[in-house]
């Protein structure tokens, strides 16, 4: 078994340098150049581990199938089986992978202390990097078709690249059917100022995940190592320093995915929205992993019954929609927790709206100040959130919790200095793009501008960049 | 410049002008300004931190950067070309192998030199028009025998800060090529061309320091070595102790140590190529193999390396006709004569190029009836010998004068 092809690998930047003007010379050649993207695709899968290859083609052909057999069936009970033969699969392939070996070992716990010690097998298995994505994306095809919102693809080789697209076949963003299996259909023409502006979000998420995600990560593990001895600020520093590393790793990937997507003709999905400054838990989730939150919402909360059936529904609906997202993130209850805490707010938000709503100030400076206040408050608990999600187990999560609230301190300058560089930047950066309500305002800043910004890019990359650093966060879900 | 402009400016000739403006104004917009105008700012930035790399380089790199500069520069002066590694660059004093053979010598010995190393500068040097009567030098390729997976391509990627000082584009290509590694390729070709990314952990160190407000203490010893292989033509000479001189310990001997001659492919192949290019040149080599303390020796005996290096350097010398072993690392040398476990101080710098000295006028006269492996006698103290400036005088001179930019 390999390592995965990082973005930020000389690996991944020969086979790129090699792919883009291959594909670009056949731009007349719509079949060949989507046999080229399948093939890049799955050598880019096959890369990490070329026998879990073959899930990703048993999960492409069942689906492509699937999806035929419920577009040409009336019968509605017939077209309800294949759906969930499909999803029968996908969430199968899902739970052998990556939660059997979970659920039995729970299980073997909660027997024991019933005073029953009933062994149960426990599977050698390592997780298949992307699984949860790449299942997902396609699963979604076939309930699209059910739901006739697509006409299913008759074309093997299109279903297969929209499956296997490479730039977020490991970590997403997950993409819809109705989005990108068009323009995996329909030929794609070269457009400059697209080229640059996927160079752009390359260079930008490349940056964010080696200058930022990378160099908090070395303070960030370690101080997690260490939380009996902690004190309250080193803990609150290492909580802070999570959620930049996580919010930077993570979209910095989706940033160069989507860069990578732009360069190659596509779009892909916006994946995140300056999330810390949603001045609400709810806003919270419309501007974080955008993708996964709107696709829990439209086949799993709505399905559920969403707000449909009343107070008490909606919120049982919304804290399973939560727990279940928790859940996808990883197979241990530290996730479950952290997934029951993201509905558990989400529901207080609900019940508070009609009380915050009346305590709106008018005034235009009251209400900025009102949204700086929530912003702060939203930060906050989002930030509790990361510390669950964190936690390697119950015991650290309660140790660092301990440490913040018995052992409160201002944090060493050594680690407060860099850990303060790292975001500092990124910060302003963000603020600039909050204020003017546009991602893509360096793109529109002057020439001279851009310059210096990129000039400062390339610096901070290449002398602040951490590049040991390892696997993408994300990489793991 | 689309064809309906062309068209007009065909029918009205005196709009010709503004059209062109035109034209090249939506040509202008249409290039990535703010990337090309950050080009031109690394350009700029770069070409100082090119300049001024003393600034911040480390004692390893420098080290290379310092040979590979020399070998510029001390073509026509060096008629006997010392190459290889630290072993060489502690052991062999030029001006001692002058005085017994009559030649002019320059040691070019590298900290971690490898075969390959020796094979790129003497190309380099080849090809700037030395030609040297004689090649010395050692092959010792690999560290210490403290790591546990060791291979050529660890290696390479290990030592790529100091292959960035030396090697060209063409001859990264061609190492690339040897060790079947790409992404060395990318990475030396990306350290040669642009120096920030060659000198990050450097630049970082200093950067560190200067916001810690640790004093250039880096800074005085790169200028100390810089002093020292200037006044001492490339090698490098350290003080003797005055007192119970102890070195280091040698690493524990492992099996791994054992292996890593034969694990290390690029080590043969380098060397073949170098013994190779020699022959062709009809200039004799000199393969050395330094005194060692017995510490060292005792844990390569032990470890099986030691009988594998030696049988490796009898089937060269038999495919060979040029080559020469001197072998001197069971000459006795006590500890006194050290600087550390494998490298030797100025008195057995003395020592050793002496006797290396009088071997190489022996066989350079006599080169059909002379033995082409020889063991160095037992060590024997010098007391005629000048007295050389070592690096803690170096120091001193580099302290002291307050110019330290050699």
């Amino acid at each position: 078994m390999g390592e995965a092809m990082l973005f930020n690998s000389f690996q991944f930047a020969y086979f790129f340098a090699a792919l883009l003007p291959t594909y670009w010379l056949l731009r007349k050649h719509h079949r060949l150049q989507n046999l080229l993207l399948l093939s890049a695709g799955y050598y880019f899968y096959a890369n990490w581990n070329p026998r879990f290859l073959s899930l990703l083609i048993i999960s492409t052909v069942m689906d492509y199938g699937c999806g035929i057999a419920v577009d040409r069936i009336d019968d509605p009970r017939k077209r309800k089986a294949f759906v969930f033969l499909s999803m029968a699969l996908n969430l199968g392939m899902l739970g052998y992978f990556k939660y059997f070996n979970f659920f039995a070992e729970s299980l073997h716990d909660a027997l024991l202390r019933a005073g029953l010690n009933v062994p149960l097998t426990q599977l050698n298995v390592v997780l298949p990097i992307g699984i949860s994505f790449y299942t997902f994306q396609s699963m979604s095809y076939v309930i699209d078709v059910y739901r006739k919102d697509i006409k299913p693809t008759r074309d093997f080789i299109q279903f297969a690249t929209f499956v296997s697209f490479f730039p977020h076949l490991v970590a997403g963003p997950i993409m819809r059917p109705t989005t990108l299996l068009p323009q995996v259909a329909n030929p794609r023409r070269f457009n400059l100022q697209q080229f640059y502006s996927g160079a752009y979000l390359i260079f930008w998420g490349l940056t964010k995940k080696v200058v930022v995600a990378d160099n908090l990560a070395n303070y960030v593990n370690d101080l997690f190592g260490r939380y009996e001895t902690l004190n309250g600020g080193l803990a609150l520093l290492a909580v802070y320093g999570f959620a930049f590393q996580i919010y930077c790793d993570f979209s910095g990937y989706t940033d160069a995915a989507r860069g990578i997507a732009k360069c190659l003709g596509f779009e892909l999905a916006l994946n995140f929205n300056l999330p810390y400054f949603a001045a609400n838990p709810q806003e919270f989730w419309e501007r974080w992993h955008i993708s996964l939150s709107t696709w829990l919402r439209d086949y799993l909360y709505i399905p559920l019954g969403g707000n449909r059936g009343g107070k008490v529904s909606l919120y049982r609906n919304l804290m399973l929609t939560m727990i279940i997202g928790g859940l996808w993130h990883g197979a241990a209850w530290t996730f479950v927790l952290w997934g029951f805490y993201q509905g558990l707010i989400l529901v207080a938000h609900r019940l508070m709206r009609p009380w915050l709503a009346r305590i709106q100030p008018t005034e235009l400076i009251d209400r900025a100040c009102w949204r700086l206040l929530r912003m702060f408050v939203t930060f906050h608990l989002v930030c509790f959130g990361w510390l669950i999600f964190r936690a390697s187990s119950l015991v650290q999560l309660s140790g660092m919790i301990r440490a913040i609230v018995e052992r409160p301190a201002i944090p060493a300058a050594t680690v407060l200095v860099p850990v303060t560089l790292c975001i500092i930047p990124l910060l302003v950066v963000q603020l600039v793009q909050y204020l003017s309500k546009d991602l893509d305002v360096v793109l529109k800043t002057p020439w001279y501008v851009r310059s210096v910004f990129y000039t400062a890019c390339f610096y901070a990359f290449i002398l602040a960049g951490e590049f040991g650093g390892g696997q993408f966060i994300y990489f793991q879900f | 410049m689309d064809r309906k402009v062309a068209e007009t400016i065909d029918v009205c000739p005196s709009r010709r002008g503004s059209y062109l403006i035109l034209a090249m104004g939506r040509f202008v917009t249409r290039l990535p300004l703010g990337f090309l105008g950050m080009v031109v700012l690394v350009v700029v930035m770069e070409r100082q931190l090119r300049r001024n790399d003393i600034r911040y380089i480390e004692n390893g790199p420098v080290c290379w950067k310092y040979s590979f500069e020399r070998s510029r520069s001390e073509v026509a002066t060096a008629e006997i070309l010392c190459l290889g590694s630290s072993l060489t660059k502690f052991a062999v004093h030029p001006e001692l192998i002058a005085r017994k053979t009559g030649h002019s010598a320059y040691n070019f010995g590298l900290y971690g030199g490898r075969a390959a190393s020796s094979y790129y500068l003497l190309a380099q040097l080849l090809n700037r028009g030395a030609r040297p009567r004689a090649i010395v030098l050692d092959f010792f390729d690999g560290p210490l025998p403290t790591v546990a997976c060791f291979d050529s391509r660890t290696d390479l990627h290990r030592g790529i800060r100091f292959w960035e000082e030396l090697l060209t584009y063409s001859e990264c290509v061609d190492l690339s090529l040897e060790a079947r590694d790409p992404a060395f390729l990318a990475e030396a070709i990306l350290g040669i061309t642009v120096p920030s990314i060659r000198g990050r952990s450097d630049i970082r160190f200093e950067i560190l320091n200067a916001v810690k407000e640790i004093p250039g203490e880096s800074r005085t010893t790169v200028y100390s070595l810089l002093r020292n292989w200037n006044v001492n033509r490339g090698s490098q000479v350290m003080p003797v102790a005055r007192k119970n001189p102890s070195p280091e310990p040698a690493a524990p001997a492992t099996e791994v140590m054992a292996d890593r001659w034969e694990n290390h492919r690029l080590m043969e192949i380098y060397t073949q190529r170098l013994l190779k290019l020699t022959r062709e040149r009809g200039i004799p080599v000199y393969w050395i193999m330094p005194p060692l303390s017995a510490d060292v020796i005792a844990a390569e005996e032990l470890s099986g390396f030691a009988p594998r290096v030696r049988q490796f350097a009898d089937r060269m010398v038999r495919e060979h006709s040029h080559l020469i072993l001197v072998d001197a690392r069971s000459s006795g040398y006590d500890r006194s004569l050290f600087h550390d476990a494998t490298h030797l101080n100025e008195a057995g710098m003395r020592s050793f190029s002496e006797d290396l000295g009088a071997i190489i006028a022996q066989t350079l006269n006599e080169p059909s009836t002379a033995s082409r492996v020889h063991v160095l006698p037992h060590y024997q103290p010098r007391r005629d010998n000048p007295t050389f400036e070592n690096l803690n005088q170096s120091r001193v001179a580099v302290d002291g004068s307050g110019s330290r930019r050699s």
